[in-house]
């Protein structure tokens, strides 16, 4: 663990080097994210312009979600999407053999060993949106539902990753499926709405089969100091589960990968 | 022109346009995951707008069923519509591989805009099924549609053009520019604000919505589904469309103006 945690620092002082030789390119990127996040707010603010609750939830309250919606971001654009985003392409090419002879976890190496910091900037003015919103609310979180929602947030980050890797690996039985890493960021758009929004059979899907929309509004509720400790208990369990079988159904798949000279 | 040359001209593009239906068909499975993933942010705008309306009435002039058809009509020309080849052809410039359409005897312009018109005709056969499925859970929300709804069809092609000439407009400066896929996003993010796919103009505050009527974006969704709703009839609808006409040739022009002023800078070695 301890020589895992030194690789992925060394991982991201890497990638830090690279972003500073490219300032240009951190800057436009982080333009563009800091853009994305300011259209999401407007799009609530005139949602809210024109009513005053959504199935109960107030405005601070869902520019909580938005927050967290935020700073999921860095996890998903900022640490895995280079790292998910190559994997098709190294099968496809016949590079994976490369990644396959070092001597550690084959696994680690493909989903954290870039790291890009244009979204940065999301974290921090999701850190910022969530402080605007506990304001605009007057909402006094506890430590403890401040502790619980950080933990919350990395059991969500958990399950984000092992769900996205294990999308990744149906890439090892296709020839040419160019666009398998854009299909798990394509689900944030269920986790930047408040589960309860989700009625009926949706309801059913996001909280038992595919819980997406947890990942946010279950740290939301912690720091709103209402815990709904089923609805932890499921993405914890979701989580591990998803994180057991991605390794389990990569060494599957990797039995069907093939190539020559790379 | 003469017989001659346009029958072989739209023999040339019919056979770019019959390539592209074969990819497309080729890589169905990405085909239909793209229409899975395009037809995720209507469900979860679609769960927004239920859950506003949970206590009925209307906001802002619509009901929640005038709504939801607002977004599955909008959904459907936004995807008739869509441009998306720049990002593909934004790689090819930077890896140089551009030089080897550059040289063919045949507008690469023009290539790309026959060859996605047919990925758009696929995606539009795909897109279907998620709108089959909202269509049967909420039933008799959708307004019947009329023979004046085919005036839609021109305002859609041209609004594609103008799509493709944005798409255009961002490769052009992507042989100046590396970071040129920034500005796709920018093009993205207009669109999404003032095409109406975000909110209606009616939700939005007087001086925002002003604005978004003189763009060129909402000729792809809002107007679009105006048109269908019946909110736009007769001579109006003439008239936006001599609006888009003008908006599509002031594009054009400054399309063509950038692309040929940033293609005398581009340089490519090899290939």
């Amino acid at each position: 663990m301890k020589r895992y945690l030194k690789l992925y620092w060394l991982f991201i002082k890497y990638s830090v080097v690279r972003a500073m030789m490219y300032k240009e390119d951190f800057i436009i990127w982080s333009l563009v994210s800091i853009g994305w996040m300011i259209l999401m707010l407007v799009f609530y603010q005139l949602l809210f312009l024109n009513v005053d609750s959504i199935a109960g939830w107030t405005k601070p309250q869902v520019l909580l979600i938005q927050g967290f919606y935020f700073m999921l971001e860095l996890v998903l654009w900022g640490a895995l999407w280079e790292n998910m985003r190559g994997i098709p392409e190294k099968i496809n090419k016949g590079t994976m053999d490369i990644e396959l002879i070092k001597p550690i976890n084959h696994q680690f190496l493909l989903s954290f060993k870039d790291f890009s910091f244009d979204n940065m900037p999301n974290f921090i003015l999701g850190l910022f949106t969530v402080i605007y919103a506990l304001n605009l609310g007057q909402i006094t979180p506890t430590p403890m539902g401040i502790s619980l929602s950080i933990l919350a947030f990395i059991i969500a980050s958990i399950y984000i990753y092992s769900g996205w890797f294990t999308t990744m690996c149906i890439a090892f039985w296709f020839d040419r499926f160019d666009n398998l890493h854009y299909f798990f960021p394509g689900l944030r758009q269920f986790w930047k709405v408040p589960h309860p929004f989700y009625k009926g059979v949706l309801r059913g899907i996001f909280t038992f089969v595919l819980p997406v929309t947890l990942v946010t509004t279950v740290p939301v509720e912690f720091l709103l100091g209402r815990p709904q400790w089923t609805w932890f208990a499921i993405l914890t369990f979701f989580a591990i589960a998803t994180l057991k079988f991605s390794s389990w159904f990569f060494n599957f798949a990797i039995k069907h990968y093939s190539s020559a000279s790379s | 022109m003469n017989m001659k040359r346009i029958k072989k001209t739209i023999k040339k593009y019919w056979a770019i346009f019959a390539i592209g239906i074969k990819e497309a068909i080729n890589y169905r499975a990405e085909l239909l995951l793209w229409s899975t993933i395009d037809a995720m942010p209507l469900v979860a705008m679609v769960v927004i707008w239920l859950s506003a309306f949970e206590n009925g009435g209307t906001i802002a002039g619509y009901t929640q069923s005038l709504l939801i058809a607002y977004y599955i009509a909008g959904y459907v020309f936004q995807d008739l519509t869509g441009s998306h080849f720049e990002e593909d052809m934004l790689k090819q410039i930077q890896s140089g591989r551009i030089a080897t359409h550059l040289v063919k005897p045949l507008s690469l312009k023009r290539h790309l805009v026959t060859n996605e018109l047919s990925w758009r005709f696929m995606s539009a056969l795909v897109a279907v099924m998620p709108v089959i499925v909202l269509v049967t859970l909420f039933t008799n929300i959708m307004p019947p549609v009329h023979t004046i709804h085919l005036l839609i069809l021109p305002i859609l092609l041209f609004a594609y053009l103008m799509e493709s000439i944005y798409s255009l407009m961002v490769l052009s400066m992507g042989f100046v520019f590396e970071q040129a896929k920034s500005l796709m996003h920018l093009k993205w993010m207009l669109g999404w604000l003032f095409s109406g796919s975000m909110i209606p103009f009616e939700f939005m505050p007087q001086w925002l919505s002003q604005i978004a009527e003189l763009l060129p974006f909402k000729f792809r969704y809002y107007l679009p589904v105006q048109i269908y709703f019946g909110n736009i009839q007769g001579i109006s609808i003439l008239y936006q469309f001599g609006l888009e006409i003008i908006w599509f040739l002031v594009l054009l022009f400054f399309m063509r103006l950038l692309w040929n002023k940033n293609l005398k800078k581009f340089t490519a070695v090899g290939n």
